[in-house]
């Protein structure tokens, strides 16, 4: 038992791995005076497995955290729906929020709690059993080195140090699923790498890993699997071997622009067809 | 308290969150100064600056000496008049050992240089002068001002002064007083002078009141009319420190989204945050108490012989049972109000308003004119204002207390169910302003909007019922029955594009439900004229009231046909159209059958103004929905509305009042009973569940 998993692992050897989580077919419309119905995600389907580090890669807007939300049952899908840890989103909420840590640039911690108060909590109030959090809380202290300023109130930390509290947070209940949206968003080199290694090893310790992002590189070094999102869809999701083999690109860069301008190709071309469909219609 | 049985409650995943929150509430100097420090120190300052200020005033007013004029005709009676009172008012001092002259009385002085009238009046108004006596002759025409409106014979002493100074205003009562002092001295001389001695049989001494009340009584009668309005003011303030910091706050700080990304269950989230701010509400309103006990109490703070305070272990347990609510009912309106704002600059925004609406209702307390037993009961903050006001005076009223604590409970909960639902609302999170119905229109924001339509029904029936217009007995049928409650309907479902048809449950219900309605009915009219004068009984009401209503119901001078008309046929259909059709189903879409069934009752009887038929109303508005509902038909409502009120119609005009037994009510009560069990058994168990299916509905 270590801080990245509290519970005693074993695979099964030789089995397919079990799927942990399940999009299907997930779409997320939002409503706007000006705009009017905006579809943020447009049937959105994937499967991440145990043990595995799964990429959303997209740029900005392309629907990556209205994703991550919806598996996390802030925001409710439009159509389709998810499993995490074979729980629906739609027909028990609390029970996949409690196996699933979100870690954001944008969840921030208490300033007046401790790190040591804060870890607590989150174990409490995520259900985790109450004789084992102080065990629980005192291995992330140990793991991510907070003990020096566990006593301390989180406002007096640096951000470096928030940072450590805050993955440490995200991990207060062990849960089996992570998802980490854009978390080295504002991150400096060291911690942005410290924060790579910790994904590593919740990957060892048998952890399914949504992670989204927009930077290639990270992409390319930390995941196992990658499903590439723009305008609301998911264009491709393969292995990094795979995307290579379908592609013949060798760098993550010319992939993903492959398939983005091949995406908006796609799109011009039946935006064009659409309209001389119309025209037609209208002469004949 | 939270859900998770299998666990102690101190073990609950919400608790864990209240302590937390608590301790960080603990640790922020400036909440804890502005939420609890500063409203401990307030009050005591307030009354002790009060008291200061009374007792310097006292004391100037004793070293002053006020000076006055006389001027006019009749200077010499005056003065004569004048120093004959002060030596009697002096005399009676000495004799009696006590302060016959009122020791707030200021000494006086005479101005000799003054004369004129004109002089004397410039210089009380220039401050010179604190009073002037101007001693009119006989035959002087009467002021209006004076109270007299033809010429005096005597003379007259009027006295001249200027209310909006202490000083002069003082200096005239005590005028007055020495001279009404003179006029007995005189009249006693007179009396003498003639030889007139009064026998001692004839000379009455009207003795000193004697006050039935205590003076703990009286200054509960007195203080108490503002108590809940202090105590909703702190509430508030406190409370809107805390609630500002704790949902606002923290959607600006990004903490919202790792909470709401928690496994923690969002009821046990707003229950947690609504008791945080109910304790910082109750403990703010428990120390004003308690000032109240230690600086009045122990004498710190002098408020006079005529102020006590007394609590009987009683009073003081139906004090908690009526702030309780109050406070969570504050607390969830807080929280509702920090859940909508994007942040803590918003939430100042709304506070006010609500914060300003929440303070004139506290207000009630200060119209003593109204009683508890009265529809003040079903208005909450303003009926627990009336009714600490009663407690505080010694008035118990069990029943009426009762009746106020849970409507405040029910409001309360009301309040902490609509910040439950607004924080499972997404738009917390995404800051969007509209959703699905907002952009599709129409029948999908109609049952969102129904409620507010029939809030302006109900303000367009009442003020109709005051104007003079509409006061016949003709205009009211035409605004309420044709105009609001059949026109109003009709316009919406124009306006939202709904289905007619299934807005309206137009359709025949199956046939085996009619016996039922037509014997239903007339058991009904017996069971519920048993319920309103057993009613009566509890909640007496003035039998002119009775006899204005019933008057006004059945005017003298229409013919049966057009009061059936008016009293059974238009509102069987307008009534059923507004209340069973449209509001039923939009309530249906959005909150289920059983909010459906008893809101659109609870809203029936509200336009049915008069409170005592409120009950009986209800009742039937249930009856009526339940019915709907299962048949899925409009028509059997609208059918035992018709009778109900035809028949009712009918035993008013033969002038028999039914006065049931016991058995005879029991007997109707069951006859009713088996017909609506009847209806319930000879329709589907099918129908009831589409009727339950409602799409809107939020399940998180």
């Amino acid at each position: 038992m270590t801080a990245m998993s509290d519970t005693a692992t074993t695979e099964p050897a030789g089995s397919e791995p079990e799927v942990v989580v399940h999009a299907d077919g997930l779409s997320k419309t939002f409503y706007d005076a000006g705009r009017g119905a905006v579809e943020a995600v447009r049937d959105v389907s994937f499967r991440a497995h145990r043990g595995e580090v799964f990429g959303l890669l997209g740029a900005n807007g392309a629907g990556k955290t209205t994703t991550m939300r919806m598996l996390s049952t802030v925001l409710t899908p439009s159509a389709g729906d998810a499993r995490v840890a074979g729980v629906s989103v739609r027909e028990d909420a609390r029970a996949v929020r409690r196996s699933l840590g979100f870690f954001s640039a944008s969840t921030a911690l208490y300033p007046r709690l401790t790190a040591r108060e804060t870890l607590e909590l989150f174990a409490r109030i995520n259900g985790f059993p109450s004789e084992r959090v102080a065990a629980r809380v005192d291995a992330l202290i140990e793991r991510f080195e907070i003990g020096p300023f566990a006593k301390a109130r989180i406002e007096t930390l640096s951000s470096g140090m928030k940072q450590r509290v805050s993955i440490a947070r995200t991990l207060a209940h062990d849960p089996p699923v992570l998802i980490f949206d854009e978390p080295t968003v504002g991150l400096d080199v060291l911690s942005a790498l410290a924060l790579q290694d910790v994904v590593r090893e919740l990957r060892a310790a048998g952890k399914t890993i949504l992670f989204s992002t927009h930077i290639l590189s990270e992409a390319e070094k930390l995941c196992d699997r990658i499903a590439i999102i723009h305008a609301g869809e998911v264009l491709v999701d393969d292995t990094l071997d795979g995307l290579r083999a379908r592609t013949g690109a060798h760098y993550l860069e010319d992939i993903f622009v492959h398939y983005v301008r091949d995406a908006d190709e796609g799109a011009r071309r039946a935006l064009e067809e659409r309209t001389a469909r119309e025209l037609a219609a209208l002469e004949g | 308290m939270f859900a998770d049985a299998s666990r102690s409650w101190w073990r609950a995943p919400g608790f864990a969150l209240l302590i937390a929150e608590l301790r960080q509430l603990l640790r922020d100097p400036r909440t804890v100064f502005a939420a609890l420090v500063l409203p401990t120190l307030v009050v005591p300052a307030l009354f002790w600056i009060q008291s200061w200020s009374l007792e310097q005033a006292e004391e100037r007013l004793e070293a002053r000496v006020a000076r006055y004029a006389v001027a006019g005709p009749e200077t010499e009676l005056a003065r004569a008049l004048l120093a004959a009172g002060t030596e009697r008012l002096e005399q009676r001092a000495s004799n009696e050992e006590v302060s016959g002259v009122d020791a707030s009385m200021p000494r006086l002085e005479e101005a000799q240089d003054v004369t004129a009238l004109g002089d004397a009046l410039a210089a009380l108004d220039d401050a010179a002068l604190d009073v002037v006596l101007n001693a009119l002759p006989a035959g002087t025409p009467g002021l209006e001002d004076d109270d007299i409106d033809s010429a005096l014979e005597v003379p007259l002493l009027r006295i001249v002064y200027r209310g909006d100074d202490e000083a002069s205003s003082s200096a005239a009562s005590a005028v007055r007083i020495r001279l009404e002092a003179g006029r007995a001295a005189r009249r006693v001389a007179a009396l003498e002078a003639v030889g007139l001695d009064l026998p001692l049989t004839d000379i009455v001494a009207v003795g000193e009141r004697h006050d039935l009340a205590t003076v703990a009584e009286r200054s509960g009668a007195l203080y108490g009319r503002g108590a809940v309005l202090v105590v909703v003011f702190f509430l508030f303030v406190g409370g809107s420190v805390v609630a500002a910091d704790t949902l606002a706050g923290e959607k600006e700080r990004g903490t919202l989204e790792s909470l709401l990304t928690s496994g923690l269950e969002r009821r046990q989230l707003v229950l947690a945050k609504v008791a945080l701010v109910t304790l910082v509400g109750l403990f703010i309103a428990l120390v004003q108490v308690l000032n109240l006990w230690l600086y009045v109490g122990l004498r710190l703070v002098d408020l006079g012989d005529d102020f006590a305070l007394r609590l009987t272990p009683g009073a003081a347990l139906w004090l908690l049972v009526l702030l309780v609510p109050l406070a969570v009912l504050i607390a969830a309106v807080l929280l509702w109000i920090s859940g909508r704002s994007t942040g803590t600059k918003d939430f100042q925004l709304r506070f006010f308003p609500a914060f300003l609406i929440t303070l004139a209702f506290a207000a009630a307390g200060f119209l003593t004119a109204l009683p508890l037993r009265s529809a003040l009961v079903l208005v909450p903050v303003a009926n627990v204002a009336v009714g600490v006001r009663e407690l505080l005076a010694g008035r118990i009223d069990a029943l009426a207390l009762a009746a106020t604590a849970v409507v405040s409970s029910v409001a309360a909960a009301f309040a902490v169910r609509a910040t439950l639902r607004d924080l499972g609302d997404e738009r917390l999170v995404t800051g969007a302003a509209r959703d699905h119905a907002d952009h599709a229109g129409g029948a999908a924001l109609f049952p969102r909007h129904v409620l507010r339509w029939y809030a302006g029904f109900w303000v367009v029936v009442f003020l109709g019922s005051t104007m003079a217009p509409f006061a016949s007995f003709g205009g009211q049928v035409a605004l309420n029955l044709v105009l609001v409650f059949l026109g109003g309907p009709l316009l919406i479902l124009r306006l939202y594009r709904l289905d007619v048809r299934q807005t309206l449950f137009w359709r025949p219900p199956r046939a085996a439900v009619w016996p039922a309605v037509a014997l239903g009915a007339p058991a009904m009219v017996v069971a519920m004229s048993a319920l309103t004068e057993w009613l009566g009984r509890l909640l007496p009401m003035p039998d002119a009231m009775i006899e204005m209503f019933t008057r006004s119901l059945l005017p003298d001078d229409l013919a049966l046909w057009q009061i059936l008309l008016a009293i059974a046929v238009l509102p069987a259909i307008s009534e059923e159209i507004a209340f069973r059709g449209v509001l039923l189903d939009g309530l249906r879409r959005r909150h289920g059958a059983f909010v459906a069934c008893v809101g659109s009752a609870v809203v029936f009887a509200l336009v049915h103004v008069s409170l005592f038929r409120l009950v009986p109303t209800f009742l039937l508005g249930v009856l009526f929905a339940a019915i709907t509902l299962r048949t899925r038909s409009l028509w059997p409502a609208m059918a035992w509305h018709l009778l109900n009120n035809g028949l009712f119609v009918m035993l008013a005009r033969s002038g028999f009042e039914p006065t049931v037994s016991v058995a005879g009510a029991v007997v109707a009560w069951l006859v009713a009973a088996a017909c609506v069990a009847w209806i319930w058994r000879s329709t589907s168990r099918r129908s009831v569940q589409d009727a339950q299916a409602s799409p809107d509905r939020i399940s998180r």
